[in-house]
Formats: C-alpha cells, structure tokens, sequence
C-alpha cells in the first residue's frame, strides 16, 4: 500500500510538471499534428489573455492610485510572462515546432528517394508533405513573431514600473500618473499588434 | 506510520508544485555575427536556434551565469540576476583584439 501511495505521488508529480510534454510523445500522433493542435490550443490561450491585457489597460488608464497602478502593472507581466512561456525557445510549443519542422523535412527526404510508388503516387506525396513544411515553416516563423511581441511588452511593462518606482522615491506621485496613462496607451497599442498577430497564426496542415 | 508517509507525501507534492511552477523569469541572449561557440545558463546548454544571432529563454529565478564552452572548459562570461516575469537582455559583444566576448546586460 505503501509503495503504492509513493507511486501514486510520484506518477502525480511528473504528470504535473510535464503536462504539455505528454502528448508529444505519443507515437501514434505525428510531430506536425501535434504541433498544429498545440498551436490550436495555444491560440485559444492567447486570445483569452489579450482581453485580460485590453481589460487590464482600461483599469490602469483610470488609476490614481500609483501603488494599486504598480500592482496592476505586476499581474499584466505575470500575463505576459504566460503568454511568453511556451513561445519562449526552450518552451514546449517551441520545441515541439524544431522537431515538427524536422520531422517533416526528414520525411519529404526519403519520400523523394521512395521507389515503391507509382511516380504520380510519389508526386503527390511528396507534393503535400512539401505543403507541410511550408506550413510548418510559416506557423514557427509566426510563433518567432509573437515571442519578439512579448517581449517588447514584457520590456515595457518593466521599465515603466521601475520609471514609476523612481519617480514615487523622488515623490513625484502626479508624474507617476501621467507615466501611468502613457503606459494604458502603449499597453493598448501592444494588444491590437498582438491580436493582429494572434488571428493570423494558422496551424500547419489545417 | 501512515500518516507520517501521508504527511510527507503532502509536503512533497506541495514542494514539487511549486518547484515545476512559476518563478521563472526570461533571459534574452544576443550574439554578433561569426559567434558560434556553446553557450550555457548555468550548466544547462543553451540549444536555442539563434535566429538572427538571438534567443529567449526561460529561466529559474535567482543569479545565473551565462559561460561559453572552449576545448571542454567553461568560460564564465558574466552573472546576473532573473527576476519574477522579467526579462535580462545579455549582449555578447567583442572589441578590436579581445578574445573573449563581453556582456552588455540590460535589465
């Protein structure tokens, strides 16, 4: 029973910590399919994010209260460091997308060197797979972009909020709150490149 | 005895919850054209791809240092420290004869 409890926590643990790295490893599934349902979901996410980012502008842009400003400002790095995440080049999305791209590639090599296909039946292969990678080449490329957008906000968001800290040392609390609907500006300006972005990532192979 | 095991058993999992979680920041490292020795945070490599000479990584809060590797050995170029949702841009730049690269950090 002992052992039992143990294995239990242990399977937990690791279910846990490797929860997006999982269903990468299902051999059944190819990279690219996998990729393009990470991608699906990881869309899903972002979007919902984006609206907390728009939400979190219209808060700030209403602020007086520098101390409740820079705790805003706290939570939307939070959310931005969510978005950055997996995007981020040793994030599972990311990852996941090196080893579609390769996977395909590998697998369009040995389809052009195939010989138990009739040549029609190998073109057609081959053209699709060529398709895929195109594909697959586009959505990492899109997923580059995203990453340098978050982290032009996430550099933002951080220096306005150190700006902020200096200015409150100096008690400068008015300039605070001018630098603060600066910041909802800029914030709002960020999140319509970001659903721009967002809308125009297209999973591979859909 | 078995509430002992069921005590640890809590502590383990509450620790391992917020080992594999969220106190990470982000780390920007910028190379110059030609560099093409390993890089690593710490002891883990970097495997980032470089585009156009950069890559963003996540990172565990606290000091790290950024090393290159050279003929087996480490090479420390500078430390800094990953803050809670920040991110660190690291420079790598090299001037007229120098051999090793320096760090500009920005954080």
């Amino acid at each position: 029973m002992r052992r039992f409890t143990s294995f239990v926590a242990s399977a937990l643990l690791i279910g846990i910590c490797t929860l997006p790295a999982v269903s990468a490893e299902n051999d059944a599934v190819t990279p690219v399919e996998e990729f393009s349902r990470q991608i699906d979901q990881l869309k899903n996410t972002f979007t919902e994010l984006e609206k907390k980012i728009e939400d979190s502008a219209k808060t700030i842009d209403g602020m007086t209260d520098v101390e409740k400003a820079r705790q805003e400002i706290e939570s939307l790095r939070a959310i931005v460091g969510e978005l950055l995440g997996p995007v981020s080049d040793n994030g599972p999305v990311a990852q996941l997308g090196a080893k579609a791209l390769r996977h395909a590639r590998d697998k369009l090599k040995s389809l052009e060197q195939e010989t138990r296909f009739t040549r029609e039946e190998q073109q057609y292969l081959v053209g699709e797979w060529r398709k895929l990678v195109e594909e697959t080449e586009r959505a990492a490329s899109d997923l580059g972009m995203a990453r340098s957008e978050f982290v032009g906000l996430l550099r933002v968001l951080q220096t306005r909020e150190d700006f902020i800290d200096e200015l409150m040392q100096i008690r400068r609390a008015s300039e605070a709150v001018r630098v603060i609907r600066q910041l909802a500006n800029d914030i709002r300006a960020a999140s319509d490149a970001l659903k721009n972005l967002i809308r125009a990532i297209k999973p591979p192979g859909v | 005895m078995r509430s002992l095991a069921r005590a640890i058993l809590g502590v383990g999992l509450m620790f391992g919850l917020v080992a594999c979680t969220d106190d990470v920041g982000y780390v920007e490292v910028k190379t110059f054209p030609g560099f093409n020795l390993p890089l690593y945070l710490d002891t883990v490599k970097l495997e980032a791809p470089f585009k156009n000479g950069s890559a963003v990584v996540r990172q565990q809060i606290g000091k790290t240092k950024l090393q290159l590797e050279h003929g087996g050995q480490f090479l420390p170029l500078c430390e800094f420290e990953v803050r809670k949702n920040r991110i660190v841009t690291v420079q790598l730049r090299i001037a007229g004869f120098e051999r090793v690269p320096r760090c500009e950090l920005r954080k």
